[in-house]
């Protein structure tokens, strides 16, 4: 998704704290970014929650935004995924302090995976930790390193394998209990 | 490195395809209950600049007309100041040796409209009114001849009613005609002040009946001698105009003795002792003293020490005609040349980032709106205006050269900006000519002027490969600043034949840049100040002039 001269618009207009400009880019990216929010999230009105207040980031910092750099999706991703991960580091601390080289890879059936719906699929990623949820949520669907997540998070690498492994410990159980 | 397995793959293809919650129209109220709160836009009693704006120029117009001398203030209510009762006794006082010497010139008949006047009085006064013409002697009358006249020209110019001219003729007759009158007098001081019923005055109620009484008390000096020894004048000068209609207190003039003296003589002598009575009742001589009227003086001649004394109160009376007389608008033209403060830089550049700078001067039109001659207010309108900044890093690339330990920086920097400008501001004259003034200032950002440098840096020495001016505006480099701003301003200037030479400061309430280059920078933030020499000239003044040499603010 590239910036274009519409999007150039709206980014005038939000910069000029347009009402209209901001109801478009944000009726624009609501899709994507609000599904971003319901991965790091429980339910619906945790994720309109983190929606809102990454939008707010947004409009405020709107004017920082370089259109060389990134595109205007990529930079409006990156806010809501830290609005994500603060609000999951305001309710619950991450492991800071766990240190693992290797782990478990526990063998899941790919196929079970691809039948399952979306909606399913959100469901049992809900059930993990919060901060296993957001590890497994970086690593896996926004494709973060280790390292990164350790940078995002404020944990150590070990850390993030270690939520990484539990996540998919759990997603095991779950998928086992739900093909029982 | 992010390895996933391929059932993670699966999970990430179908999160990804998440069906957004809920709706998005309903939400964005949500949003914009938000973007309210934190983002106002205005309209609100806490809508951001939209509603500061307007209210800092009614307080900086607040405190002008404040500063300015409460034009506003009615004219009752500025003649109030003079209340309170003050016995001055003046002695050797020039008005008296002015009447004495300039007064005489063939005035001695009094003018038939005196007669006219007098026969005018309401029942009560007829009496005393007649006698008064029928008994005077109009060679005697030395003081009523000019005395009267500018006695009926105050009468038509305040509307006199003629019940109070009829009071006004009373007052001036002899002591024998007025004992039988309804305003009686009696030698005891405590009688002296009696009201006259027509004309009963409250505290409260002060109509033109009410102050044409006032004004015709005033008229009432009693002189003891026959006034063919003490002949009245006219000075010569004119009257100030703020003078002429300030509701005079009463006053009695006692003579102290009977001179018979000539005239030379009694020029040197203090010829009268003056008694001021600051109560604003209406008076009756005292059966034996002759009445004159000292009204064509104004209190500043009468009682020069007086007036300093009641300097505050003398300026509330007068400016309330002042303030109706004096206002006007005037056009023009202003011609600022600016100058670069503190680390500030100059640049002779033009806003197209051309060599040719004539076009920094270009002059703006202002508009001026006189409350008085010494209060005006004025707003310009000032389509680009350079405005001097120190220069600002707004991008720097660092790349490595082709040599070892050899770095390449591109780096572009804000050397000078142009404006919108608007200021709106007051201006208060406390001496002659020379006034100073405050105001508001809306300033937007236009354009600027960039510089784009190419340095090598090797081994701590640095080589400036290219540089580079441009303008900029409307684009990512100008997103960088804070475009719109308000500036607080200050003014000082003198005008003199319709030019105005002056200096204006300016500096602007919040910062016009704060950022940060790249995350490890420093934030970059400084705000905008200005200091401007300008010639002014007003090309067109809606006020007529006295004279052909006054101009609109020389008036004063």
């Amino acid at each position: 998704m590239t910036t274009n001269a519409t999007d150039i618009e709206l980014i005038n207009g939000c910069i000029a704290n347009n009402r209209r400009a901001q109801e478009r880019l944000y009726k624009k990216f609501y899709g994507p970014m609000a599904s971003i929010c319901l991965r790091y999230t429980r339910n619906q009105e945790d994720a309109v929650e983190v929606l809102h207040n990454g939008f707010l980031k947004v409009f405020k910092n709107i004017h920082t935004y370089e259109i060389g750099r990134a595109s205007l999706y990529t930079w409006i991703r990156t806010i809501i995924i830290n609005s994500a991960i603060d609000f999951v580091r305001a309710r619950g601390k991450f492991h800071t302090h766990i240190e693992i080289d290797k782990v478990e890879e526990p063998a899941i059936d790919a196929d079970a995976v691809q039948r399952m719906s979306a909606h399913e699929v959100l469901m049992l990623v809900q059930q993990l930790s919060p901060a296993t949820q957001t590890v497994f949520n970086l690593y896996v669907v926004e494709g973060y390193n280790h390292r990164e997540i350790a940078n995002l998070l404020g944990i150590s690498e070990g850390t993030s394998k270690w939520h990484l492994s539990e996540a998919r410990k759990q997603l095991q159980k779950l998928l086992q209990t739900l093909q029982v | 490195m992010n390895l996933k397995h391929p059932y993670e793959k699966h999970l990430a293809e179908k999160l990804v395809q998440l069906p957004p919650p809920g709706d998005p129209d309903q939400n964005w109220q949500q949003m914009k209950a938000m973007l309210d709160e934190d983002m106002p836009r205005g309209g609100g009693l806490l809508g951001g600049y939209r509603w500061m704006i307007p209210a800092v120029i009614i307080l900086a117009i607040g405190s002008g007309i404040w500063f300015g001398g409460r034009q506003f203030l009615p004219m009752n209510q500025g003649s109030e100041s003079m209340a309170g009762t003050i016995n001055k006794t003046q002695n050797n006082k020039p008005a008296d040796l002015t009447i004495s010497n300039q007064k005489t010139t063939g005035q001695t008949v009094l003018p038939e409209n005196n007669t006219a006047v007098t026969t005018t009085v309401p029942d009560a006064n007829t009496a005393t009114t007649e006698t008064v013409t029928s008994e005077t002697n109009q060679k005697e009358l030395v003081a009523g001849a000019t005395a009267n006249d500018a006695q009926k020209e105050f009468t038509r110019s305040t509307d006199l009613p003629e019940n109070d001219q009829g009071a006004l003729a009373a007052n001036t007759g002899k002591p024998k005609a007025q004992s039988s009158s309804n305003n009686k007098i009696n030698t005891d001081r405590k009688k002296l002040y009696t009201k006259n019923k027509s004309n009963k005055r409250t505290p409260n109620s002060r109509n033109k009946n009410n102050e044409a009484t006032e004004i015709a008390s005033i008229k009432s000096i009693n002189v003891a001698e026959p006034v063919m020894e003490e002949p009245a004048a006219i000075p010569a000068e004119e009257e100030e105009e703020e003078n002429r209609f300030v509701s005079l207190p009463t006053v009695r003039l006692h003579k102290p003795s009977v001179r018979t003296a000539p005239k030379a003589a009694m020029v040197k002598e203090s010829p009268v002792d003056i008694i001021v009575d600051y109560t604003g009742t209406t008076l009756i001589m005292p059966a034996d003293v002759l009445q004159k009227n000292y009204t064509h003086l104004s209190p500043v001649q009468l009682f020069p020490d007086l007036a300093v004394r009641n300097k505050s109160g003398r300026r509330k009376s007068g400016r309330s005609y002042e303030a109706r007389s004096g206002r006007a608008i005037a056009i023009g033209l202003s011609l600022p040349l600016g100058f670069p403060l503190g680390d500030q830089e100059p640049l002779a550049f033009n806003r197209q980032a051309g060599a040719n700078t004539i076009s920094d001067y270009i002059p703006s039109p202002h508009v001026q709106y006189h409350l008085n001659n010494r209060t005006y207010f004025q707003t310009q309108v000032q389509l680009s205006q350079p405005q001097f900044i120190r220069p600002i890093l707004l991008y720097q690339q660092k790349m490595p050269g082709s040599q070892a330990n050899t770095f390449i920086y591109n780096s572009i920097y804000a050397r000078k900006l142009y404006y919108f400008n608007l200021p709106v501001s007051v201006y208060h004259s406390p001496l002659r000519n020379f006034y100073m003034g405050t105001g508001l200032q809306f300033s937007s950002m236009l354009s600027g002027v960039a510089l784009t440098e190419q340095r090598r840096v090797s081994a701590g020495d640095e080589y400036i490969m290219n540089q580079t001016y441009s303008r900029f505006g409307n684009d990512s480099l100008s997103r960088r600043f804070n475009n719109n701003e308000v500036r607080l301003l200050v003014d000082m200037n003198y005008y003199w034949n319709r030019f105005m030479v002056g200096l204006q400061y300016n500096q602007a309430f919040n910062n016009y840049v704060s950022f940060q280059v790249n995350p490890t920078s420093p934030y970059i933030f400084d705000k905008n100040k200005s200091l401007q020499f300008y010639l002014r000239y007003n090309i067109w003044e809606d006020r007529k002039r006295k004279r052909k040499s006054e101009t609109l603010l020389s008036l004063k």
